[in-house]
């Protein structure tokens, strides 16, 4: 089981009880970006390019708790930039855990090990290792030699004191699949819980635009990754949305699952695109114009993405909306073993 | 290079629109020179009608409601500000466009020497931060 009974159960319930107010539009997981800065600098992300006076602004632990409050989300994602720059990351971490909030640390790993003191291994924390493959994918990616050495060594230290840790992969255009079949082998020898998987997004803003995967190309790649599937790998996504990668079933993008606060405010409409911005939560629900949003929509930005903070929201609601939909992720688990 | 062909070179990167200007004359216009600020990754210089600038991020163009927010630096920090888009004359794309020249391509453009100076140079910069 990659994923505790109770967080299983907190979400399961979170969402049951959503569909039972008839709620159409609720957070399944907050995105809370505390900064932008970071101590990589990898080609063709969109999140860290700004001036440095943005770059050095930091949300505060109360905005942080705030934020999850307001949202109410079950499950709080926090990347960035790199959160283990914020001096108070241990803070923030530490109040979001107090309201019982499931939370995954999405981190390169540079200062991991450096700062695993700071936190308390508990079922309600996550680090969630930023690896793009093995280490000459990985470090290229990354655009730094070495990084992949010190991830992995980090990961073996907060494994080993009892951190629950996943490793969270990004694939882009050119990728090799048995190359991902044996990382997917290493990062399991290393003891995670699981692995997460999401193609990269084409950053209406970020420098690199021809990088990334189109639908077609996506669901090639992902088929071939998970083709005869070893029973070692545990993924942590739901089976649902790896059968959607896949192209086994298709579904319209869910731009609410995963809203995002940062330093800006809450971001219209989604983790990846920046359409502008609102002070409340309850604004971003009521005032987005969500149906210019989503693949079938189309919204040219929305064209090609098949990424998990608009996917994964929408399997995990099918599996919640229909007998057909349940059925599905029961078929589906067994044959990942998620 | 003799200075003729110096004066030559372009005053902004090529496919940025760093160092160019763009006057709000009407509304369109106005839209047009906004909706660049906020897709913009740098500092812009807002030159408003009663003569006075504002240096800053714009973080969001809230065209219905003829607002622009930005961030002005104070120091290492900084702060939030609101003013009304019909105040402001014209927008300079001053600060630099921090989305330049950092593409995949560009990246491995590079020779391999260029590549790790530039990795070498970035790890210093983010240890000196205390971020490494």
């Amino acid at each position: 089981m990659p994923v505790p009974i109770s967080q299983a159960w907190t979400v399961a319930s979170y969402v049951l009880g959503q569909k039972l107010r008839g709620n159409k539009h609720y957070p399944l997981v907050l995105m809370l970006e505390p900064l932008f800065r970071c101590n990589l600098a990898c080609a063709g992300c969109g999140k860290i390019q700004y001036p440095d006076h943005v770059l050095s602004k930091r949300l505060t632990p109360e905005q942080c708790w705030s934020a999850a409050e307001e949202c109410g989300a079950p499950m709080v994602s926090i990347p960035g930039g790199e959160p283990l720059i914020h001096p108070e990351m241990d803070k923030i971490v530490e109040g979001l855990v107090a309201r019982k909030k499931y939370v995954y640390l999405c981190t390169n790993a540079l200062l991991l090990k450096r700062k695993l003191d700071l936190f308390k291994p508990t079922k309600f924390l996550t680090f969630s290792v930023h690896m793009d493959g093995l280490e000459p994918e990985h470090d290229a990616a990354v655009c730094r030699d070495g990084t992949y050495k010190i991830a992995v060594e980090a990961i073996r230290e907060a494994v080993q004191r009892g951190f629950r840790v996943t490793t969270n992969t990004t694939l882009f255009e050119g990728t090799d699949p048995s190359r991902v079949r044996l990382f997917f082998d290493e990062m399991m020898k290393l003891g995670v819980e699981g692995m997460m998987l999401s193609p990269g997004y084409s950053y209406q803003k970020a420098p690199d635009q021809e990088h990334f995967l189109g639908r077609e190309r996506t669901k090639k790649l992902f088929s071939q990754i998970l083709a005869n599937r070893k029973r070692s790998w545990k993924f942590n996504l739901s089976p649902n949305f790896l059968e959607f990668l896949q192209g086994n079933v298709d579904y319209e993008c869910t731009p609410w699952g995963n809203p995002t606060y940062n330093i800006f405010g809450w971001q219209k409409p989604c983790y990846l695109l920046q359409d502008g911005y609102v002070p409340t939560f309850k604004q971003l629900m009521e005032e987005t114009a969500w149906e210019q949003y989503g693949h079938r929509s189309g919204n040219e930005k929305c064209r090609d993405c098949m990424v998990h903070c608009g996917y994964e929201a929408s399997s995990v609601d099918d599996t919640f909306g229909s007998v057909p939909g349940f059925a599905r992720t029961v078929k589906a688990a067994l044959a990942y073993g998620t | 290079m003799p200075q003729a062909d110096k004066h030559a070179l372009p005053t902004h990167k090529p496919g940025s629109i760093e160092g160019s200007t763009m006057a709000c004359n009407d509304a369109t216009a106005r839209r047009n020179a906004l909706q660049n600020a906020f897709d913009y990754r740098g500092d812009v210089t807002l030159d408003l009608q009663d003569g006075s600038h504002l240096v800053g991020f714009v973080y969001l163009y809230n065209e219905p409601g003829d607002q622009v927010h930005l961030f002005v630096p104070q120091g290492k920090d900084s702060l939030p500000q609101t003013l009304p888009a019909s105040r402001i004359a014209r927008v300079r794309f001053t600060g630099e466009d921090t989305a330049f020249g950092k593409s995949w391509d560009d990246w491995t453009a590079k020779a391999e020497k260029e590549r790790q100076k530039e990795a070498d140079r970035l790890a210093k910069e983010a240890v000196a931060r205390g971020e490494l």
